[in-house]
C-alpha cells in the first residue's frame, strides 16, 4: 500500500515532466505535420547546456539561459533546414529529424564525451522534503513538479486566451487556411518549433541533474514521448497531458510489480520446467517489461485507433 | 529537363530498339566488374576479403530495404527485425546441424534466414502496413523495440548477451573454413538476390509498387487492394532481409540480440538513403561505401560517426537522390559532352569546398581531442603531426576563420556559379530532346 | 437499370450533404448530373465509387448493393470514375499511367514473375488508348509535367482504359478551352459507345450535346430527371439556378 502511494506520486510527477517534453512535440506535429525525431535531442541539449553554464556560473543562471539557447537552436533548425523540405512531403522531413537526432547525439559525445557528466542538483534544493513510509521524498521533486505545473498553466493560458494562441490553434491541421487569412504562417511555424524546443530544453535543464545526463538520454526518453503523443492523439495538447500521466504512472508502477506469469501459474499449482522453451517467457516479470509496456500500448492504438485518445488528425 | 524515369522502367514502346553504344558499355563494365570480383580472393588479403564479405551482406539487406523505402515510399525504422530473425533462424539451424540432427548444405543455409524473414514479415507486416507514412514509421519503430526487448528477455532462445554460436559445416569438398570460400558463397547470393530484385522492378507488380507509392488512392480506384500490395512488398522485403541475416550467421558464426536493434535498423537506413533510394544501384553504392568507411575510417578517427551524421543530413537537404543520384545526373552531361560547361564552375566551387572540409575536419578532430584533453588535465594535443596546446587560441581562430571564409565563398561565388552552369546544361539537354 | 441510388443520406459532422437522394441510370445511356455549386455532386460520386460510405440507403449496381464497399471492389465490378482534381500518377510516365490502369482489368493482378515489357497485349492496348487520347507523342513524359489539359485527358483516359461498363466522369472539361472541350467530348462519346456514362458537368453545351437524360442535384437531392429539352423548360430547375426572380 505504501509502495503504491509513493509510486503513484512519483508516477504523477514523472508524468508531468513527460508532458513538458511531449507538449512541444505534439504541437509541432499538429501544426506542421512533422514528427520531430530530434525533440528528445533538444531535451538532451538543454541538460548539457545547463550543465556547462552551471560550470561557469550556477544552476539558476542555467535554468533561464539553457532553454533559451535550445529554443534558438530549434528555431534555426526550422528556419534553415526543415523549411526547405516542406514541399517534398513528410518522408524527407522525418529523415532530416532522424538524421539530426543521430548527429546531435554524436556531437554531444564529441564535445562532452561518452560517460555521464556530473550535472548535480543545486545545493539549495538538495534535501529531503519528507519521509513517507520509510522512503524519502526529495525536495527537488517538488521543484520539478512546480515547474511542470507552471509550464502547463502557461501553455494553457497562451493557447486558449491569447491571440497568438488562437492563431496557433487554428493552424493545427489547417495551416493553408491560416495563411489565406493573412497570418505569417512561416513565422508561426518557426515560433512553435522554437518554443517547443525551448520547452524540451527546459525539461532537460531541470531533469538532467536529477536523473542522469549522458548521451543516450535522448534515445531513452525519445521513444517514450512518441508513445505519448500517439496515445494522446497527434496534435492534441490535452491528450498529451492525459497520456503523459497514464504513461508516467504505468512506467513507475510497473517497476514495482515483480510478478510474472509463472506466479499466476503457481496459484494453479502449475509449473513450467526449466528446459522448456516457454520457461523464459512465463518468468518475465512485469517489472522487466516496464520499459516496453508503453510500446505495446502504442502499437495497439496505432492499429485500432490511430487518432489516439483525443486527436483528430490521422496523417 | 529530361527528368529521370524510375529505375527499371522500360516501357513496351522501348522494347525492340536496337542495342545502343551505352548498353554495350554497360555490359562491358559489368563483365569486367564480375571478373575482378571473382579474382579478389586470389589477389587480396584477409582484411579486404572480410570487408567485402560484410559489404555483400549489407548490400542484400539494403536492396531489400529499398523495396520499402525507395520503391514503395515506406520508411521503416525497424527493419532489422527481419534481418535478425533470419540470422537467428539460420544460426539455430547451424547449431542443430552441428549436433548431428540432420544436414543442410551450407550454401543453402541463407534460405532458412529467408524463410524466417518471410514468416515474420507476414505476421508483423499484417499490422505494420495497415497505415503508411509517419504512422507506419512509428509502428515499425515500436515493433522493432518490442522485438528487441523480447529477444533479450527470452534468454534461452536467443542466448542472451553472448548469443548463439555455431560452426559452418563443409559441403562437397568445400570446408568453408576460410574467409575466401565464404566470400564466394556471399558473392553468389549477392548476385542471385540482386538479379531477382532487379527483375522484380520489371514485373507488373514492380510497376504497381511505384504507382501505389505515388498515389495510393488512385491505385485503389483502378482495382487494387493497396493493403495487400504493401503487405506483399513487406513480405518480399522481409524475405531478402532474412537472407542477408542468414549470410551474417554463416559468416560470423555468432549472433546475438544486437542484430535486431535500432542501431542496425538505422544503419541500413543510412546505407540505403546515402546511396540513393530512387535508383536500383543506390543501396549497393551506399552499402559498399558506408561499410568501408565504417570499418576503416574508425581506425583514423573516433569522430567517424559525426562525419556520417553530417553526410546524412547534407544528403537529405541537398541531394535527396543520394550518391547514385549525383552520379546519374551527370550521366547525360558526360554522354552529350557537356561537361565543359560545368568544369569551370566546379573549379570555383572546389575552393570553398576544400576549405570547408579541411577546416571542418580539423575543427571536429580538435574538439574531440580538446574535450578529452580537458579531462586529462591540460595535456597536449597531437594532431596531424603537430602538437597543440589546449589553451592556445590560434587553432580556434584559424578554424573559425577558415569556416567563415569558406561559407562566404560558397554562398557568394560557388553556388551561383554552379547553379548557372547547370541551367546552361539543362537548356542544352532540353534542346536536344525530341518533341 | 444498371445503377440505382435509393434514399441515400450522407452527413459530414452536422452538415447534411446528401439527403434522401434517388437516382436511376439506365444501361447504355449517357446521363448527366447538373446542379449549383456545393449541391453535393462530388460527394455523390464519392459515395457511388466507394471513397466514402453513405450513412444510409442503398447503391445498387446491377441489382447488387455496393454501398460501403472499398473502391477497389467496386472498380472490379465494372464501375470506374475520374476525379475533378486530377488524380494521376505524377511520377510515372504517361504510358505507365495507362498501363497501370489496364493491369487489373486485363488480369495482371499480383504478377510477380512476368516481364512487363514482354506483355504484348497490355502494351499494345496501352499504346492504342494513348493514340485515342492524342497523347502518344508524350508517352515517355512524366505525367506530372504535362499541361493541364493533357493531364485532364490522361485522367479521363485512365478511367476509360479499365474497360468498365459504368463510367463516372467528374467535370472532365473543367478549365479547358473551347477546342480542348470539343476534343474531350469527342473522346468521351467514342469511348463510351455501348457503355453507361454518368457525367457531372457545368458546361451546359457539353451537357446538352452529350446527355440522353439529365438529373438536377440541388441541396443534396435530385429534384428532376428528364430529357434535356424538358429539363430546360422545367420551372423548378430554373428557379434553382437563377433564383425565384429569374424563373420565367
Amino acid at each position: 500500500m505504501e509502495l503504491f502511494v509513493l509510486s503513484a506520486i512519483n508516477g504523477l510527477i514523472y508524468g508531468m515532466l513527460l508532458f513538458m517534453l511531449s507538449s512541444g512535440l505534439t504541437l509541432i506535429f499538429g501544426i506542421m505535420g512533422v514528427l520531430n525525431f530530434a525533440h528528445a535531442s533538444l531535451y538532451m541539449l538543454g541538460a548539457y547546456f545547463a550543465f556547462q553554464i552551471a560550470q561557469f556560473t550556477n544552476f539558476w543562471v542555467g535554468l533561464f539561459v539553457a532553454p533559451v539557447l535550445v529554443g534558438l537552436v530549434g528555431a534555426a533548425i526550422e528556419r534553415y533546414l526543415l523549411r526547405r523540405l516542406h514541399k517534398y512531403g513528410h518522408i524527407p522531413e522525418l529523415l532530416l529529424t532522424f538524421g539530426l537526432f543521430f548527429l546531435i547525439e554524436e556531437v554531444v559525445k564529441l564535445v562532452w564525451g561518452q560517460p555521464a557528466v556530473p550535472y548535480r542538483v543545486p545545493a539549495l534544493l538538495h534535501f529531503t522534503l519528507f519521509r513517507l513510509y520509510n522512503s524519502s521524498f526529495a525536495a527537488y521533486k517538488l521543484f520539478m513538479f512546480v515547474v511542470a505545473v507552471l509550464v502547463f498553466v502557461a501553455l494553457f493560458l497562451m493557447l486558449k486566451r491569447t491571440r497568438v494562441g488562437l492563431i496557433v490553434q487554428a493552424s493545427i491541421g489547417h495551416p493553408e487556411m491560416v495563411t489565406a487569412l493573412g497570418h505569417n504562417v512561416p513565422l508561426v511555424f518557426m515560433g512553435v518549433f522554437g518554443v517547443g524546443a525551448a520547452l524540451a530544453g527546459l525539461a532537460g535543464t531541470i531533469m538532467g541533474n536529477f536523473y542522469v545526463t549522458e548521451p543516450s538520454m535522448a534515445y531513452h526518453v525519445g521513444l517514450i514521448i512518441f508513445v505519448i503523443i500517439v496515445v494522446g492523439g497527434l496534435g492534441s495538447v490535452t491528450g498529451a497531458f492525459i497520456a503523459s500521466i497514464i504513461i508516467g504512472l504505468m512506467d513507475t508502477l510497473a517497476v514495482a510489480f515483480e510478478y510474472s506469469l509463472s506466479d499466476l501459474l503457481n496459484v494453479f499449482h502449475t509449473q513450467v520446467s526449466m528446459s522448456s522453451p516457454l520457461y523464459d517467457f512465463v518468468h518475465i516479470k512485469i517489472s522487466d517489461t516496464a520499459g516496453v509496456l508503453p510500446f505495446l500500448l502504442m502499437l495497439v492504438l496505432l492499429i485500432f485507433r490511430p487518432t489516439g485518445l483525443m486527436g483528430q488528425r490521422e496523417v | 529537363m529530361k527528368t529521370v524515369i524510375e529505375s527499371g522502367g522500360d516501357t513496351g514502346a522501348l522494347a525492340g530498339k536496337t542495342i545502343s553504344r551505352m548498353t554495350y558499355a554497360k555490359l562491358g563494365l559489368s563483365a569486367a566488374t564480375l571478373i575482378v570480383l571473382l579474382l579478389v580472393p586470389l589477389l587480396g588479403d584477409l582484411a579486404v576479403i572480410s570487408l567485402l564479405n560484410q559489404i555483400g551482406i549489407a548490400i542484400i539487406f539494403a536492396l531489400a530495404y529499398n523495396l520499402l523505402l525507395g520503391q514503395s515510399g515506406l520508411l521503416s525504422f525497424g527493419h532489422a527485425v527481419y534481418y535478425g530473425v533470419g540470422a537467428f533462424w539460420t544460426i539455430q539451424l547451424m547449431a542443430w546441424i552441428s549436433n548431428g540432427a540432420f544436414y543442410v548444405p551450407t550454401p543453402l543455409l541463407p534460405l532458412a534466414g529467408g524463410l524466417g524473414g518471410l514468416v515474420f514479415g507476414f505476421l508483423l507486416g499484417m499490422f505494420c502496413v495497415r497505415r503508411h507514412g509517419t504512422i507506419f514509421a512509428l509502428i515499425t519503430l515500436a515493433v522493432g523495440e518490442l522485438m528487441t526487448a523480447l529477444t533479450i528477455m527470452l534468454n534461452n532462445l536467443s542466448g542472451g548477451e553472448e548469443g548463439i554460436s555455431a560452426w559452418r559445416q563443409g559441403w562437397l569438398g568445400f570446408t568453408f573454413g576460410s574467409a575466401s570460400q565464404v566470400y564466394y558463397l556471399i558473392l553468389f547470393w549477392v548476385l542471385l538476390c540482386g538479379a531477382l530484385l532487379y527483375g522484380l522492378t520489371r514485373t507488373p507488380f514492380g510497376r504497381l509498387m511505384l504507382a501505389v507509392r505515388d498515389n495510393e488512392e488512385r491505385a485503389r480506384f483502378i482495382g487494387f487492394n493497396t493493403y495487400r500490395v504493401r503487405l506483399t512488398v513487406f513480405c518480399i522485403s522481409g524475405l531478402f532481409a532474412g537472407v542477408a541475416g542468414g549470410l551474417l550467421a554463416v559468416s560470423n558464426e555468432l549472433i546475438n540480440y544486437e542484430v535486431m536493434s535500432i542501431t542496425e535498423s538505422g544503419n541500413v537506413l543510412f546505407n540505403t538513403f546515402i546511396g540513393g533510394m530512387t535508383y536500383f544501384s543506390g543501396p549497393i553504392i551506399g552499402a559498399a561505401l558506408i561499410t568501408t568507411l565504417q570499418l576503416n575510417l574508425s581506425n583514423y578517427t573516433d569522430a567517424w560517426l559525426v562525419y556520417e551524421g553530417i553526410l546524412f543530413v547534407l544528403i537529405v537537404m541537398f541531394a535527396p537522390g543520394g550518391i547514385a543520384g549525383i552520379i546519374y545526373v551527370h550521366g547525360p552531361v558526360l554522354r552529350d559532352g557537356l561537361w565543359r560547361l560545368l568544369v569551370r564552375s566546379y573549379g570555383i566551387a572546389a575552393v570553398p569546398a576544400v576549405l570547408l572540409v579541411a577546416t571542418g575536419i580539423f575543427l571536429i578532430e580538435f574538439i574531440y581531442h580538446w574535450s578529452s584533453a580537458l579531462y586529462a588535465a591540460g595535456a597536449e594535443i597531437p594532431l596531424f603531426g603537430i602538437t597543440w596546446s589546449p589553451a592556445s587560441v590560434w587553432p580556434w581562430l584559424v578554424m573559425l576563420v577558415g569556416q567563415g571564409v569558406g561559407f562566404y565563398l560558397l554562398l557568394r561565388y560557388a553556388i551561383p556559379s554552379v547553379t548557372a552552369a547547370w541551367q546552361a546544361v539543362n537548356e542544352r539537354l532540353n534542346g536536344n530532346e525530341e518533341p | 437499370m444498371i445503377l440505382e441510388l435509393k434514399d441515400i443520406c450522407k452527413s459530414y459532422g452536422r452538415t447534411e450533404v446528401i439527403r434522401n437522394l434517388h437516382l436511376q441510370v439506365e444501361e447504355g445511356e449517357r446521363h448527366a448530373v447538373i446542379g449549383p455549386n456545393g449541391a453535393g455532386k462530388s460527394t455523390m460520386y464519392n459515395l457511388i465509387s466507394g471513397r466514402h460510405a453513405p450513412d444510409s440507403g442503398e447503391i445498387l449496381l446491377r441489382g447488387e448493393n455496393i454501398a460501403g464497399q472499398p473502391p477497389y471492389e467496386i472498380a472490379r465490378q465494372g464501375l470506374s470514375r475520374s476525379f475533378q482534381i486530377t488524380n494521376i500518377f505524377h511520377r510515372l510516365s504517361v504510358f505507365e499511367n495507362i498501363r497501370c490502369a489496364l493491369m487489373w482489368p486485363m488480369g495482371y493482378h499480383f504478377s510477380l514473375f512476368k516481364r512487363v515489357s514482354r506483355l504484348r497485349d497490355l502494351n499494345e492496348r496501352a499504346t492504342q488508348i494513348l493514340g485515342q487520347l492524342h497523347l502518344d507523342s508524350r508517352s515517355e513524359v512524366l505525367a506530372g509535367t504535362l499541361t493541364y489539359a493533357e493531364q485532364r485527358a490522361l485522367e479521363v483516359g485512365m478511367t476509360i482504359a479499365s474497360g468498365a461498363q459504368v463510367i463516372l466522369l467528374d467535370e472532365p472539361t473543367a478549365g479547358m478551352s473551347r477546342s480542348e472541350t470539343d476534343d474531350t467530348v469527342g473522346l468521351i462519346r467514342m469511348a463510351t459507345e455501348g457503355k453507361t456514362l454518368l457525367i457531372v458537368e457545368h458546361d451546359m453545351d457539353v451537357v446538352f450535346n452529350l446527355a440522353d437524360r439529365i438529373s438536377v442535384l440541388v441541396y443534396g437531392s435530385i429534384i428532376a430527371t428528364d430529357t434535356p429539352e424538358r429539363i430546360r423548360a422545367n420551372a423548378q430547375v430554373q428557379e434553382a439556378y437563377l433564383g425565384k426572380e429569374g424563373a420565367a
